[in-house]
């Protein structure tokens, strides 16, 4: 379903103790959406702390915000936790038009990097 | 005579000559001329009645003159001390007929048998005698001489309208008891010399008219006593008898003649003054337009008052409540005042304007009140000579307030008489009336105009539409027509036009054409289809009392695709000239009148730039002599005929002047709408039911949006449509439709869809999974909405750019 050209996602090797980073790339609609959420569902489920890099996602709607409050509220549920990092300023926009900003955990750098 | 009688009230000419020939008839039958004068005395008491039937003559005596040689012997014993001179001339009483038995016997008459008349003092002593005499021009001493012939009249009448206390009349106990009213004589002089005399008595008045006749009278009994001659008259006496009988009564026929003509003339002048004033009065009062009215009245006037020219100064009150004073002239050129100022209240003037009644001079410059008043003292240098001087007011008959006055000149002195002067208050009286109407006129249409102004639309400026509309209210009457046209901005760029008509005129039609007008209007902003918006309007006609009959047509116009979509409830059809001068018609046979139909179609035809579209109502094709489809030919040839490139706000205006040779009996209203297409931008694609069609719709945005140069738009533009198109998807059946318009305010994007599903904003909450779209497209736009169409939804998103 969907073109994979449009939406790249790498998960990251699992760090100790640390957050999952997930890389993700493209556009995030209604039919790229239901890919993320299916790729990084499990590993939220899992109670690990995800990192979502969304420095290459260069376009996101509603769907996408649909698929990552649900990503979100599976991770609470196990334990877990899921910060969305380096967002464009498109995607930061259209959180905060509907509010998301006051549910996820938003973060301009990769946790645990270097910099 | 006649069994009717006759009435001295009513005795005109044929009944003198019915009486008049009765008693010539009556004295010839006579055996004698006692007889013959007893037949006439009898014939009059009993020939003159009341009302009743009456007989009004109480006594009617004949008298005659005669020698004292020929007098019977009984009555020469009368006549103790008179001299014996055989020439004496005696009065005696010939015959006599009354209401009492004894006033029907000369023998038992007493003193007035006979009476000596040997001097002038003795004919005085019967005044009723020397009356007639003088009547005949016989003086009292030629008659004392036995010279009768000298008399230059052969008859006479005297008349006594009034007998009680006349000193004509001496036997004032007689007028007393018997209430005579009037008394007449007649007499004439016969052949041989004698003068006979005929004297009524009458209960009954007897009008100067009456008496006139009975010279006429005189004659003919002359005629008949003559039958009888009481000497050997000769034939040369009775044919000059006869010959002055011809004459006299050719000579009453004349004066008969005479006066009626007078009389006929007289009613002619008096009927002409009449008709003068009906047929003025007629024209002015049925004028309401003040310039021709005004004129009118002068000219009017001044052609019945003959003058050498008249004026007429009125006083009109403007907008703003102030009194101002304009004048007509009749006879003179305008350049024969136009030096002058106003006339002031001076002397002459004063009692005009402030309406003291009509001033009438036989010679104004010799009046007191002329030259009394500087700086003229009289005429300013170069005033047209006035010596005739007829002033009149004009005064309102509701107000009565001095409207103006009339003012008219003659350079000769006593040129205007009373009929004139009555002539030109007839003429003001009516110009008073007319000026009031007018006035009241003006003023009802002034307020109807501003009503049916103020319900008026403000038309706005609709990017690539050059749009003119018109609304005139009806050349005649004053009342508010029932037309109106509208231009309503929809969303997305769309634009509704409408033009209507609710049937009838005055403040009830302008009140429902206010709420029909209102009523479409919102359900056009509503987005309604606009077949669905005369339904809805339908309703509200169905709801008003007054069973309105309303036309109604109303147009969206769509930029993205160029269409026009039309419902139409029995309005004429609009007539839609392509550029290429195709013509068509839009709007026929859609639906039936509001309040009258209940089903409403709509048909969709194109409108690319360069076309032209006009609504129109009735008033516009149909007049009384051109029908509706002759008036809808003249509009297309008039149409197709604008030059290209035209002002067409003036080329409105010469197409109505054309249409309606300036003189329409209806409201004309009006829209055209030129599609110039300048600055617009628009694209479309379909949607297919595949969520992969949501990134499709994105890049066609994008590439569309980077064509037009317009990528500061880029963002917000894509995340709309991308929210847009993923619903259309999501919860519609069939393939959608994505369009993106754009002029120079705004940019448009909108999704059609087969579903019936109607998008709601819902207040998401952090958790909730859903909902989101709309809240974004509504962040993202200036504002959103969703119409129905037909087979679906259009949900649409507007930005407006440099706002």
């Amino acid at each position: 379903m969907g073109d994979p050209l449009l939406l790249r996602i790498d998960v990251g090797e699992s760090r100790d103790g640390g957050s999952r980073v997930v890389a993700v790339a493209g556009e995030l609609d209604f039919a790229t959406s239901p890919r993320l959420f299916d790729a990084v569902a499990p590993i939220a489920a899992g109670g690990q702390g995800v990192v979502l890099d969304m420095a290459e996602v260069t376009f996101c709607d509603s769907s996408g915000l649909n698929a990552l409050v649900r990503l979100h509220k599976a991770a609470m549920a196990a334990g877990g936790s899921l910060c969305l990092a380096r967002l464009r300023p498109i995607v930061a926009t259209i959180i905060s038009v509907v509010s998301l900003d006051q549910l996820f955990t938003l973060s301009d750098d990769l946790p645990g990097s270097a910099g | 005579m006649t069994k009717r009688g006759y009435d001295f009230a009513a005795f005109g000419l044929s009944e003198m000559v019915r009486a008049a020939a009765a008693l010539r008839e009556g004295a010839e039958r006579a055996a004698d001329f006692p007889a013959a004068a007893r037949s006439v005395v009898e014939q009059l008491r009993d020939g003159f009645v009341d009302e009743h039937g009456a007989p009004v003559l109480r006594l009617v005596r004949l008298f005659t003159t005669r020698r004292l040689a020929d007098l019977e012997p009984d009555l020469l014993s009368l006549l103790d001390d008179a001299p014996r001179r055989p020439d004496l001339r005696c009065l005696t009483l010939t015959a006599t007929a009354g209401a009492e038995p004894e006033w029907n016997d000369p023998a038992l008459s007493g003193p007035y048998r006979v009476l000596a008349l040997p001097s002038a003092e003795a004919v005085a002593g019967a005044p009723m005698f020397s009356a007639l005499i003088r009547e005949l021009g016989i003086s009292a001493a030629d008659l004392v001489a036995g010279a009768e012939h000298t008399g230059g009249r052969r008859f006479g009448v005297f008349h006594v309208p009034v007998a009680l206390d006349s000193p004509r009349v001496p036997d004032q106990d007689f007028v007393a008891r018997h209430d005579i009213a009037s008394v007449l004589g007649f007499g004439g002089v016969l052949p041989d010399g004698g003068i006979f005399c005929v004297v009524m008595f009458s209960r009954a008045h007897i009008p100067s008219g009456a008496a006139e006749q009975f010279r006429a009278v005189a004659v003919s009994v002359r005629a008949g006593l003559l039958d009888h001659p009481r000497t050997h008259a000769s034939l040369a006496a009775q044919r000059d008898a006869l010959r002055e009988h011809l004459s006299l009564l050719e000579e009453t026929s004349q004066q008969q003649g005479a006066t009626l003509q007078e009389t006929v003339d007289r009613l002619r002048t008096e009927a002409a003054l009449v008709d003068t004033l009906q047929v003025v009065g007629q024209r002015l009062t049925s004028q309401l337009d003040l310039d021709t009215l005004v004129q009118d009245a002068t000219d009017a006037a001044t052609l019945a008052t003959g003058a050498h020219f008249g004026a007429f100064f009125y006083n009109l009150i403007d907008q703003y409540g102030e009194s101002y004073m304009l004048y007509t002239l009749s006879g003179v050129p305008r350049e024969a005042f136009s030096s002058f100022p106003m006339p002031r209240n001076t002397a002459v003037f004063a009692p005009t304007f402030h309406g003291h009644g009509t001033v009438r001079c036989e010679d104004i410059t010799l009046d007191e009140r002329f030259g009394k008043n500087p700086p003229y003292h009289g005429m300013p240098v170069g005033h047209l000579p006035v010596h005739s001087y007829l002033a009149v007011s004009v005064i309102s008959p509701t107000s009565r307030e001095v409207l103006g006055g009339f003012f008219f000149g003659h350079p000769e002195p006593d040129r205007f008489t009373a009929r004139h002067e009555q002539l030109a208050e007839g003429i003001a009286g009516y110009a008073a009336i007319a000026l009031d109407n007018a006035r009241l006129f003006a003023q009802h249409r002034r307020m109807a105009t501003e009503l049916a102004r103020s319900m008026l639309p403000t038309v706005p400026t609709v990017p690539g539409l050059e749009i003119v509309s018109r609304y005139l209210p009806a050349a005649v009457g004053s009342e508010v027509g029932g037309d109106w046209f509208d231009v309503i901005e929809l969303p997305a760029g769309r634009t509704g036009l409408v033009i209507g008509d609710v049937v009838g005129r005055g403040v009830g039609a302008a009140a429902v054409m206010g709420q029909v007008r209102t009523a479409v209007r919102s359900y056009a902003l509503l987005d309604m289809p606009p077949a669905d918006v005369l339904r809805q309007a339908c309703e509200l006609a169905n709801s008003i009392q007054a069973d309105p009959f309303i036309t109604c047509l109303y147009a969206v116009h769509d930029p993205v695709d160029n269409t026009l979509t039309v419902a139409n409830a029995g309005h004429l059809p609009a007539v839609l000239l392509g550029a290429d001068g195709s013509v068509e018609f839009v709007g026929s046979k859609l639906g039936m009148p509001l309040g009258v139909g209940e089903k409403f179609a709509q048909r969709t035809a194109s409108f690319p730039p360069g076309a032209r579209l006009v609504l129109y109502s009735d008033g516009l094709i149909e007049t009384r002599s051109r029908g509706v489809t002759e008036g809808i030919d003249e509009l297309v040839r008039g149409l197709r005929d604008l030059p290209a490139g035209a002002d067409a706000q003036k080329a409105c205006d010469a197409l109505i002047d054309s249409l309606t040779a300036g003189r329409h009996d209806d409201d004309v209203a009006l829209l055209y709408v030129h599609h110039t297409g300048a600055q617009r931008s628009a694209a479309a694609m379909e949607v297919a039911r595949d969520p992969a069609a949501v990134a499709q719709a994105r890049a066609f945005v994008t590439a569309r949006l980077t064509e037009w140069e317009l990528t500061d738009l880029l963002d917000v533009v894509v995340t709309i449509t991308s929210e847009l198109v993923t619903n259309a998807i999501m919860h519609a059946e069939g393939p959608a439709v994505l369009r993106l318009h754009h002029d120079d305010t705004r940019l448009v994007i909108d999704v059609t869809d087969h579903g019936s599903a109607w998008p709601r904003v819902y207040d998401a909450g952090p958790n909730d999974e859903h909902h989101r779209g709309l809240a974004i497209v509504q962040a993202f736009s200036n504002r959103w909405g969703t119409r129905a169409t037909l087979e679906g939804k259009v949900v649409w998103a507007e930005i407006t750019q440099g706002a």
